[in-house]
Formats: structure tokens, C-alpha cells, sequence
């Protein structure tokens, strides 16, 4: 990779990453210290990585890193295994329609997504939010395609019974 | 087994545009007769739409600045650096020995007696003067080595013009 290919692609995927940092950790100062270290580590490996490998590469460093921080954190006592109120995570100024949406939504599945483990909140929310292709998951996180398959069948049922059980009818 | 067990896999690979033309058709005929099947493809597709409607968490500008800084941007200052060092280093020390010679000129009209407190003011700034210069080569030396540390020692050599030394050999008598 090139210097102006580590630019590209730093600007390309800085929100991705940054996102997946947020959603895993549910810290905006955390998702921001960690995907700046992993952009940085990118730098330092850039001669080792294709451009192409770019998002790839740097999921997978955020994603270890997350991680890393998560068991820190275990060693001390948490508050809540509950994700924050939606209303802490909407921009200042959102769409109101995606803000509407979010507001009927988010909350049930905030819980529901506080009580998958982070392995599973990241398979969820990588293909559901992101789009990635579950091959890209399963280098990304390091696990066999057929249990990247099969958590993310079973969290979109789990996710589903929770909106079912809060009411909420498509 | 029963249909709806059959069935139920195929709705997370309706989801994810993985079904075949086949099995679609078999699974929209499964729905059009099962209430529970339907309403379980419909609860999936709202767990989608609702996921998508969780707000992005955007790096932050500043964020993003202060990565390029610590990368793209420090190497481009790195290089331009390094590719000048030397002719700075060889500035200072050339500074330095003409103050010097200004002031202890070597042709031998020099005058004999030099006031003490001439010497003395002459010796402080020839030591201000040196001190910058060694100062300018210790952080030319350091930010070289910072960039061989950092793993780029071939772009940092090819930016040092380095001569040899030759050491005459010894005559054999």
C-alpha cells in the first residue's frame, strides 16, 4: 500500500471503523482512541497490506483491539451490560426520519444488542449495518463461515423474539 | 421435521439475497399458507430495518486530522527533512568556524595582546555558537533515527549521500 493508498483508504473506512469501535465498546472517546490506534497500526503495516485488504485489515485490528479493551474493562466492574439510551447516540442535528425510526426501534434493540456477546453484536451489526460480505466477517474476526452463518441466523431470531415479546409488529 | 423447520433457514437466505430461484419460489408458496412463517420473515426484516435506523457514529474531523498528521503527513515533513539535513548540519558548522576565524583570524597580524574580557566574550559566543550547531546535528541524527527505527531505512539511506572513508593502506617497508 502506497502513502496516498493509506490516505484513500483511511478516509474511505474511518466511519466504518469507527462505528464498529462505538457499537462494541458503547463509548464514543473509546471508539475514537481505538480507531485512531488501528488506523496508526495500518500505517506502520501498510508495506504488508493491498489496498484492497485495506477495510478488511483494519475491521480486524478494531475489532482485536475492542476486544482487548472489553476484557480490560472486565477486570473492573461494569455498570450495566445495557447499552446507553438511543437518545445518547442520535447525532445533534439527525434526519428526522432516520431519527423517527431509530427512536421507534433503538431502544428494544439497544437491550437486545447489550445482551449478545461482542462476537455476536459484531457479526450482527457488520453484516446488518455494514453490508459485509459474511466471507469478509469470517477473515475478519478470525471464525469458520459456517459460525459466522449460523450466530447471525441466531441473533436475528433472538433480536426478532425481542421485538415480538416488546410489541412490536411489523 | 416439519415444513416451517424447512423453511425457516431460507428466510435468513432470502434476507441475504443468497436464495435461488428454486427455493424462492418454494418458500414464497410455504408463506402464502403460513401465518407463523410469515410473520417471522416479516419480524426479520424489521429487525433489519431497525438496525439500519441505529444512528452512524462518524470518526470526528479533528479524529481524522490528527491520524494524517501522525502518518501521511510526518513522513512527507520527515522526508523533506532528511533529503536537507545534511546541508543544514554543514551550514551551522560552517557559521561556527567563520565566527571563530572572524574572531582569532590565523594570518599573523593578529594583534599580540588580546584584552582578557575580549577573550572571554569571544569564547562564550564561540561555545553559543557550537552548542547550536551540535544541537542541530543531534536532532538531524535523532530524526534519522527515528525513521530507520520506524522501519524505513531504505528511503532514509538513499536520502544520506555517505562517503567512505578510505584508510590508506600500510606501506610495507
Amino acid at each position: 500500500m502506497t502513502d496516498e493508498g493509506f490516505e484513500l483508504a483511511v478516509r474511505e473506512h474511518r466511519n466504518r471503523v469507527n462505528s464498529h469501535a462505538f457499537w462494541l465498546l458503547r463509548d464514543g472517546e473509546d471508539a475514537r482512541d481505538i480507531s485512531q490506534e488501528a488506523m496508526v497500526r495500518l500505517w506502520r503495516h501498510r508495506s504488508e497490506v493491498p489496498d484492497a485488504a485495506a477495510r478488511t485489515w483494519l475491521l480486524r485490528t478494531t475489532h482485536r483491539l475492542c476486544l482487548d479493551k472489553l476484557r480490560r474493562r472486565a477486570a473492573r466492574p461494569e455498570v450495566s451490560e445495557e447499552l446507553s439510551p438511543v437518545s445518547a447516540w442520535t447525532d445533534p442535528a439527525p434526519d428526522p426520519e432516520r431519527h423517527a425510526a431509530a427512536q421507534a426501534l433503538g431502544g428494544i434493540l439497544e437491550r437486545a444488542l447489550g445482551r449478545l456477546t461482542p462476537r455476536d453484536r459484531a457479526i450482527v451489526l457488520l453484516r446488518e449495518v455494514e453490508g459485509v460480505p459474511y466471507e469478509e466477517i469470517a477473515e475478519t474476526l478470525g471464525l469458520p463461515l459456517g459460525t459466522v452463518k449460523a450466530a447471525l441466523h441466531r441473533s436475528r431470531e433472538r433480536l426478532r423474539e425481542t421485538l415480538l415479546r416488546a410489541g412490536v409488529h411489523p | 421435521m416439519s415444513a416451517c423447520d424447512t423453511f425457516r433457514p431460507l428466510l435468513h437466505e432470502r434476507l441475504d439475497g443468497e436464495l435461488g430461484a428454486d427455493a424462492a419460489r418454494a418458500l414464497e408458496a410455504h408463506l402464502a399458507a403460513c401465518p407463523d412463517c410469515r410473520s417471522a420473515a416479516e419480524g426479520l426484516a424489521a429487525v433489519r430495518s431497525g438496525l439500519l435506523a441505529l444512528p452512524e457514529h462518524p470518526l470526528p474531523a479533528e479524529a481524522l486530522e490528527a491520524i494524517l498528521d501522525r502518518t501521511v503527513r510526518d513522513r512527507r515533513l520527515g522526508t523533506r527533512f532528511a533529503a536537507y539535513w545534511p546541508a543544514w548540519a554543514s551550514a551551522a558548522a560552517l557559521a561556527a568556524l567563520a565566527l571563530l576565524l572572524l574572531r582569532f583570524p590565523l594570518s599573523p597580524s593578529a594583534p599580540a595582546e588580546i584584552p582578557p574580557g575580549d577573550v572571554a566574550k569571544a569564547a562564550s559566543e564561540a561555545r553559543l555558537v557550537l552548542s547550536l550547531a551540535a544541537g542541530a546535528l543531534h536532532r538531524a541524527e535523532r530524526a534519522a533515527g527515528d525513521r530507520i527505527l520506524a522501519g524505513e531505512v531504505a528511503p532514509a539511506l538513499r536520502r544520506v549521500p555517505i562517503r567512505w572513508a578510505v584508510r590508506p593502506e600500510p606501506r610495507k617497508s
